[in-house]
């Protein structure tokens, strides 16, 4: 008897002393951070992680598309809708592109992928050439979407309180490890900004290559050619942007589409395109259409704007008409599931045709005509749109932006960048009071309350009051 | 004689002084060194249902002879006689026969656990009428489940509250912890409406912000899986498997020192569900069965089809004016208000639902063997459509005495379940969608059926829920089949007299299959033919415990009851999803079937946890009671470098009444004193919460992502909560009045705190410890027999408590307020944690008929703000909350009624803010308060002006805004006449005569009526209302048989 309750005590020391290892576990379908850069598919599989963040809802996979022409002049909500962005078509207060999250989210997952990229055992020089250069390209992105959300641009800069108001974003360049007063960061001024993303573009050109195998679904060169040009244009460094539009137009892999319907059915003159499939729904596609929610409808005083005849808004084919509800309201068709399948339709964040605009513009506002002449540039985009040559003054070429590059994003960015007031469309039919003048402070986002409540060096944008 | 005695006792003071050292005697060496005195009882305290040995003494006396029994007849075994005043005493045999030594003008006392305890002078006694004893429920509250072990009420020293299956036998719920609303003094209960759903219970208020505050769960021993495992039916409930029926007793461990000995899990204090055990005799049947209908508890009062066009009508009027195109297209599209039909949804919504509960049970054996053996099944057709419960369940529990020493108890509890319940959360929830649809959209077509919408080619509805929610609930289907499987075998060896071991081994083993389909008839389903996805989980959690326990009197005075154990658990979850779509036929919805099978995923997390622990519990003389309680545990949930935590406690218990000093008083019986203070650790945060990591993060261009989901915290330790507590139990008249009370403070520290991180970081939020909160409150419980005249008499049972809470400490960044990254709560340095921080509505300006609220100076505004002008408002948790149960007996008619009552919350009555817009998004029902909105300047009210999807210049506010203010905040109390019962036996002589031993019929009504001004559909609810699935109201008629 006396031999039982030893042993069981003995068993129970032995249980004891092997605690330690009693309490080991793994995860199984994540990775330890120690562990996730062992490889270079690590590597890979934290890109692709980024390249699915920016399909998401919050941002190409339909924020960064439609929120801009809602608060813009181009799209409103239908009266009839699924409560989807609806105080975004009117502006309201604090209802804005809200992307500040993801992005930094997303560079943080870069800031990871640029910090071990060089060390990783295995990979070839190419591979991390590649994967380091696509990860400089998206960060230059996601900073240059972010730059131009939260702060006004380096020219646009608004006096308050006797000095102009030039709080940018924060840099973040590190990956986050632990909380030190590297998380805290203060906001750095708008040309701090657009230096470093000028940098990270320029480090991308470098690196990478336009691999026809990967070419547009992932970053290469002609994209970060291409978004340096607009990054060029928004900072107003006419010269610059023209020279840049120019080698992208020089080098690019793919011409002009000549049918404006295969821009989007076939994916034709995509520089950089995000790509969907079955597994990851295109929300702008749902807001955008009728076999959808049916939330976002063109603006009376857009349609007003379509010139006879433009090929661009053909019913049917670009466009659909239809009875919604108490009223009868158009929807773009540029999603509308050419792929055969709804809600995958993939969607283009820079194409060759904003590369023309961009130079016709600068080269218009720098008196020069690098690679070409405006009135060409401009003729080229107008041709296919069955559109007859018209000046290209500044005014020609924003209103071709608006109807060109249409519910693809550009729209309230457009008139931000050029400090011009939002007149959001028909009186009654669009809108009540329809002005917001470039000095409101809803042209700005707030940073939201959270992000200021946690990190005590944020100001907010000015305007956006402690109440 | 008399000096070594004293001697004695103050070396035993002087032990109980170091009774640390003491946990060295339970090493098995230093017990066999410890020789009991010759001639002490060595009475066995702590098992139940043991008798007083019977004592030999030299008095001389004639041999009397008798029976005990029932009052039905039936013979009562080991029932203690005692002859009073004396230290003689005998127990019943097998037929309740005993003899005992006593002189004719003897009395004897007869007591047996759960009867009343009977006197009869000798001379009254005979061998042919047998003395009566009568059942008592409240002397059963005498013995309570402790943590290891079962105490008497009277040698508890930590706060316990216990509640007895009788008092919750037939309730109809299914899980036994909704049965527990109103009965134990400050455990709060909340729940919804779905059968099976989830039951929130909070112990002594909330110590945790972020981490869990869900109590530790045991049944028979075994700690259970309590966190809702299914992924669809968000709701089920962890308690489901067992049928309440079957519960002999529910026991709570309120404070740190009586949860202790359960270290790590027990901060959030302890529920002990004991089952029903096999008793020796002629085997007992039971048969039980019930039948009831249940209803909607409250409608919304909404307005009609011609309301509704009116002021849709005056919304666009006075948005684009009455000449425009806008107002002109309305107009025509709804026709004239008087024109227009009206349809009740929430008619359609609820319906009456059927319930009903039939189980058998059997209970016997022999010396040896005795065995609980029990089936049930139950199936609930609930109020709402498309919300059915079903399950059967099967327990056994078995012990058998190998030897004078050996006794094996296994026990196997299987329960299968199926549930079925409407489309969850937000607008898909028929309930909620009922009183917000628009109301002249038709709920069935010309040809009887349901109306389609736009969908399947139907007209489409008006507003914004363009699709038929009733048809969706009946053509979608989300259902859930759970099989679990509850099981342990314990062992318990006595190793010498008073020294036991004992060692179990438990496998809690879930298995959860769910399935959504997704009609191609509807919206969910029509874009891909049909959409079927399969979800299944299971949990597979085992359990050892080896406990040595050793139990012993000295010198008839010094009892020890000690403890000394070891614990381990593992838990390991693993789900297997899939997806596929494009069905043949709306009748085949099994993926086997789909053209399209898309959609593959899996899952798997574990953890595990490890403790050693002791405890001693010294009595002195019945009159001083002390136990002290270690426990230290590791988990591996934490950070490498912390795993481990140490957690202490120490209680102790002055019985006043047992004082020479003390006179005595003919009312009191007892007086007992307690004091403790203990420290119990939670860990309830996620499995991986301390690691650095990359989850996948999707897939794109057919390739998957990873993306980084964690920050690694090495430090990460256990949340710890100090409870100190102090008691008074006071028993008077004979026992017809008892009083328990409770003050309590309980401190909770190094909180497992998600704490928001700067989003520039990449991540919203670490865990970490910091901060903390502390909870104080008051508890009393009565328990009294106010009048017993005759056959007539009436009991009743109170419970009371007050709480409340605080936030004492934020981490030093955060500085005095906290906003949660996730929920968005506040919580302020010096207020209550879990409160209400809103900015006030100020009403509506008579000039313009536009809302407006205060700002931080307390100036009106049009703005809403997320900022300071938020203040403080009022708790989100009661301050007080309690149960009363009046029971009337005459004869065999027994009358109860219970009630339950809380108090001093406010409540976010949410739904108002789709229901109260004055008609200004002309898309959803309104409530008829909507009816009184402005209309012309002057027009005082406090509804504003109804204006389409309108927002004013300059501050693009909007008339119908809603947020953080106060608008739908409305107190929460209420008090609730939950149960009513009738219920009449029939006398036993009737039913003798058909070979039954008892026969109950009863009748109960459950929620029928309810005293509150909160004008959402039930006061009690989980959190917030919006979607929940309101209870309802049910009638209940039940039968219990005993043969």
């Amino acid at each position: 008897m006396k031999t039982i309750y030893i042993a069981a005590l003995l068993l129970a020391a032995a249980v004891l002393t092997a605690c330690e290892s009693l309490l080991e576990t793994e995860p199984r379908q994540s990775v330890s951070n120690e562990v996730i850069f062992e490889d270079f598919d690590g590597v890979q599989s934290v890109m692709t992680g980024v390249y699915h963040d920016f399909q998401s809802t919050t941002l190409y996979g339909r924020n960064e598309l439609v929120i801009p022409e809602l608060l813009s002049d181009n799209l409103r909500v239908a009266l009839q809708n699924s409560n989807r962005l609806v105080r975004h078509s009117t502006n309201q207060e604090r209802f804005h592109m809200s992307t500040w999250n993801l992005y930094y989210a997303i560079i943080n997952a870069l800031n990871n992928v640029i910090e071990a990229v060089n060390d990783i055992p295995g990979g070839s020089e190419m591979q991390k050439n590649r994967s380091k250069g696509e990860a400089h390209f998206l960060r230059g992105l996601a900073y240059h979407n972010l730059i131009r959300t939260y702060a006004r641009e380096p020219n646009q800069l608004l006096i308050v309180d006797g000095a102009p108001f030039d709080l940018g974003v924060p840099l973040v360049l590190k990956p986050f490890k632990k909380i030190d007063e590297s998380a805290f960061p203060k906001r750095s001024t708008v040309v701090q900004v657009y230096e470093q993303i000028e940098k990270d573009l320029g480090i991308a050109i470098d690196l990478l290559d336009n691999n026809p195998e990967l070419f547009p679904r992932y970053g290469s060169q002609i994209a970060a050619q291409a978004l340096l040009a607009r990054v060029y244009l928004y900072q107003e460094k006419w010269g610059d942007a023209a020279q840049m539009a120019t080698t992208v137009l020089n080098s690019s892999p793919v011409a002009l589409a000549t049918e404006y319907q295969k821009i989007f059915s076939d994916g034709q003159e995509a520089l950089f395109e995000l790509t969907y499939n079955a597994n990851e729904i295109n929300e702008a596609a749902r807001f955008l259409t009728s076999q959808g929610f049916g939330d976002g409808v063109m603006r009376e005083s857009f349609l007003e704007n379509i010139e006879p005849k433009d090929q661009r808004f053909i019913e049917g084919d670009m466009v659909s008409t239809e009875v919604n509800g108490p009223e009868t309201v158009t929807f773009t068709r540029k999603f509308s599931g050419w792929k055969g399948t709804a809600f995958v339709d993939d969607i283009a964040v820079i194409r060759l045709s904003e590369i023309y605009l961009i130079r016709a513009e600068a080269n218009v506002e720098n008196g020069s005509s690098f690679g070409d002449t405006p009135i060409n540039d401009l003729k080229k985009i107008r041709d296919r749109a069955g559109l007859p040559e018209i000046p290209a003054t500044i005014d020609n070429i924003l209103n071709e932006r608006r109807m060109e590059l249409a519910f693809e994003g550009h729209r309230f960015f457009d008139l931000k960048r050029k400090g011009r007031d939002i007149s959001k469309g028909k009186e009654n039919d669009d809108c009540r009071i329809c002005t917001i003048e470039y000095e409101d402070h809803r042209v700005v986002s707030d940073i939201a309350q959270v992000e200021l409540d946690a990190n005590p060096n944020l100001v907010n944008n000015p305007g956006y009051q402690d109440f | 004689m008399k000096d070594n005695y004293r001697n004695r006792r103050l070396n035993h003071r002087l032990l109980s002084l170091f009774l640390v050292v003491p946990f060295l005697l339970l090493s098995p060496w230093g017990i066999s060194n410890m020789k009991a005195s010759p001639g002490s009882m060595g009475r066995i305290s702590i098992i139940p249902y043991t008798p007083i040995e019977v004592i030999k003494t030299a008095h001389a006396t004639s041999p009397i002879k008798g029976k005990v029994a029932e009052d039905n007849g039936t013979p009562l075994p080991g029932v203690n006689v005692i002859v009073k005043g004396t230290a003689k005493g005998t127990i019943t045999d097998i037929d309740g026969n005993f003899v005992i030594d006593a002189e004719q003008d003897d009395v004897l006392l007869f007591s047996f656990v759960g009867y009343h305890t009977k006197e009869v002078i000798v001379s009254k006694i005979s061998l042919n009428t047998a003395i009566v004893l009568v059942q008592d429920t409240k002397t059963l509250e005498e013995l309570v489940v402790v943590g290891y072990g079962v105490q008497e009420k009277r040698d508890v020293s930590g706060a316990v509250a216990s509640v007895k299956g009788e008092a919750i036998s037939n309730m109809p719920v299914q899980s036994a912890d909704k049965a527990l609303q109103g009965r134990a003094a400050g455990v709060q209960i909340t729940g919804s409406g779905i059968p099976g759903g989830e039951t929130r219970v909070r112990i002594r208020g909330s110590g945790s912000i972020t981490a869990g505050n869900n109590p530790l769960y045991i049944v028979d021993g075994i700690q259970i899986t309590s966190t809702n495992q299914s992924r669809l039916i968000e709701t089920t409930n962890p308690l489901n498997s067992i049928n309440p029926n079957d519960i002999e007793s529910i026991d709570v461990l309120k404070d740190a020192a009586s949860a202790s000995i359960y270290g790590a899990q027990g901060a959030n204090g302890v529920i002990i569900i004991t089952t029903k055990r096999g008793k020796s005799g002629k085997t007992k049947f039971n048969f039980n069965t019930s039948l009831g209908a249940m209803n909607q508890l409250k409608k919304l009062d909404v307005i009609n089809g011609p309301e509704f066009i009116a002021l849709t009508l005056e919304a666009y009027r006075n948005r684009f004016g009455e000449d425009s195109d806008q107002y002109t297209n309305i107009l025509n599209s709804l026709g004239r208000p008087e024109d227009a039909m009206s349809y009740d949804w929430q008619d359609a919504a609820f319906k009456t639902g059927v319930m009903s509960n039939t189980e058998l049970s059997a209970t016997g054996g022999s010396e040896k063997t005795t065995f609980y053996i029990s089936g049930s099944y139950n199936n609930v057709d609930a109020h709402t459509v498309g919300n059915r419960y079903q399950r059967g369940n099967l327990r056994l529990n078995l012990d058998h005495k190998a030897t004078d020493k050996l006794k094996i108890s296994p026990s196997i509890n299987v329960a299968r379940i199926h549930q079925r319940i409407p489309p969850q959360g937000f607008f898909s929830t028929p309930t909620l969608s009922a009183p917000l649809i628009v109301p002249i959209n038709p709920i069935y077509e010309e040809n009887g059926e349901l109306s389609r919408s736009e969908f399947g080619g139907g007209e489409p509805f008006f507003g914004s829920f363009n699709l038929n929610p009733i048809r969706d609930a009946e053509l979608n289907e989300t259902k859930a089949a759970t099989t679990s499987l509850n099981t342990s075998l314990i062992l318990s060896y006595t190793l010498t007299e008073g020294l036991n071991f004992k060692s179990s081994f438990a496998l809690d083993y879930l298995d959860i299959k769910e399935n959504r389909w997704s009609d191609p008839r509807t919206r969910d389903g029509e874009d891909n033919g049909g959409e079927a996805t399969v979800f299944v989980t299971t949990v597979s959690n085992w359990q050892t415990d080896q406990v040595l326990t050793y139990d012993r009197t000295f010198n008839e005075k010094h009892q020890f009851n000690s403890i000394l154990g070891f614990f381990y658990r593992q838990s390991e979850r693993e789900t297997l999803d899939a997806e596929g779509h494009g069905f043949p036929s709306p009748k085949l919805k099994t993926i086997q079937n789909a053209a399209v099978p898309n959609d593959v995923n899996s899952f798997f997390t574990l953890f595990k946890t490890a403790g050693v622990f002791g405890k001693i519990n010294y009595i002195y003389d019945n009159r001083y009671i002390i136990a002290f309680t270690l426990r230290r545990d590791g988990h591996s949930r934490f950070g490498a470098d912390n795993r481990w935590g140490t957690f202490p406690a120490v209680s102790a218990a002055w019985r006043i009444t047992e004082e020479s000093f003390m006179p005595t008083i003919s009312w009191l019986d007892d007086m007992k004193l307690r004091l403790s203070y203990g420290i119990t650790g939670n860990s309830a945060i996620s499995n991986f919460a301390s690691r650095g990591l990359f989850s996948s993060g999707g897939e794109y261009d057919g390739l998957p992502g990873l993306q980084p989901s964690g920050l690694s915290n090495t430090l990460l330790t256990w949340e710890e909560n100090a409870t100190t507590n102090i008691g008074l139990d006071l028993s008077l008249f004979q026992g017809r009045l008892s009083l328990g009370s409770d003050a309590y403070i309980r401190t909770n520290r190094d909180l497992l705190l998600d704490r928001p991180l700067p989003n520039t970081t990449g991540f919203d939020e670490i865990t970490e410890n910091a901060g903390i909160i502390r909870n104080s409150g008051i508890e009393l419980e009565v328990s009294s027999s106010n009048i017993i005249i005759g056959d007539f008499s009436w009991d009743t049972d109170f419970n009371l408590a007050f709480q409340k809470s605080k936030v004492i400490e934020l981490p030093d960044a955060i500085g005095d307020t906290l906003v949660l990254s996730n929920t968005g709560g506040w919580y302020v340095v010096g207020k209550p944690a879990f409160a209400y921080y809103l900015q006030e509505f100020a009403g509506i300006n008579a000039a313009d008929g536009r809302p407006f609220w205060l700002d931080k100076d307390g100036n009106p505004t049009y703005q809403q703000t997320s900022g300071n002008a938020r203040k403080f408002r009022g708790v989100a948790t009661p301050k007080w909350f309690g149960g009363i149960t009046n029971t009337f007996t005459y004869k065999k008619l027994s009358l109860s009624t219970f009630f339950q009552f809380q108090g001093g919350n406010l409540v976010n009555n949410s739904i108002r803010n789709f229901t109260e817009r004055a008609g200004s998004t002309a898309d959803l029902n309104q409530n008829r308060s909507q009816l009184d909105r402005w209309q012309t300047p002057g027009d005082i009210t406090d509804v504003a002006i109804s204006v389409l999807d309108f927002a004013y210049p300059n501050d693009g506010a909007s008339p119908f805004n809603v947020g953080n203010d106060t608008r739908n905040i409305e107190k929460g109390d209420y008090l609730r006449l939950k149960q009513i019962q009738l219920s009449y036996t029939l006398p036993s002589d009737w039913v003798s005569k058909i070979d039954l031993q008892r026969v109950q019929v009863y009748g109960q009504a459950i929620n029928y009526w309810t005293l509150t001004g909160y004008s959402g559909l039930d006061p009690e609810f989980i959190g917030t209302e919006f979607g929940d699935i309101p209870q309802p109201k049910s009638l209940i008629f039940g039968l219990q048989v005993g043969f």
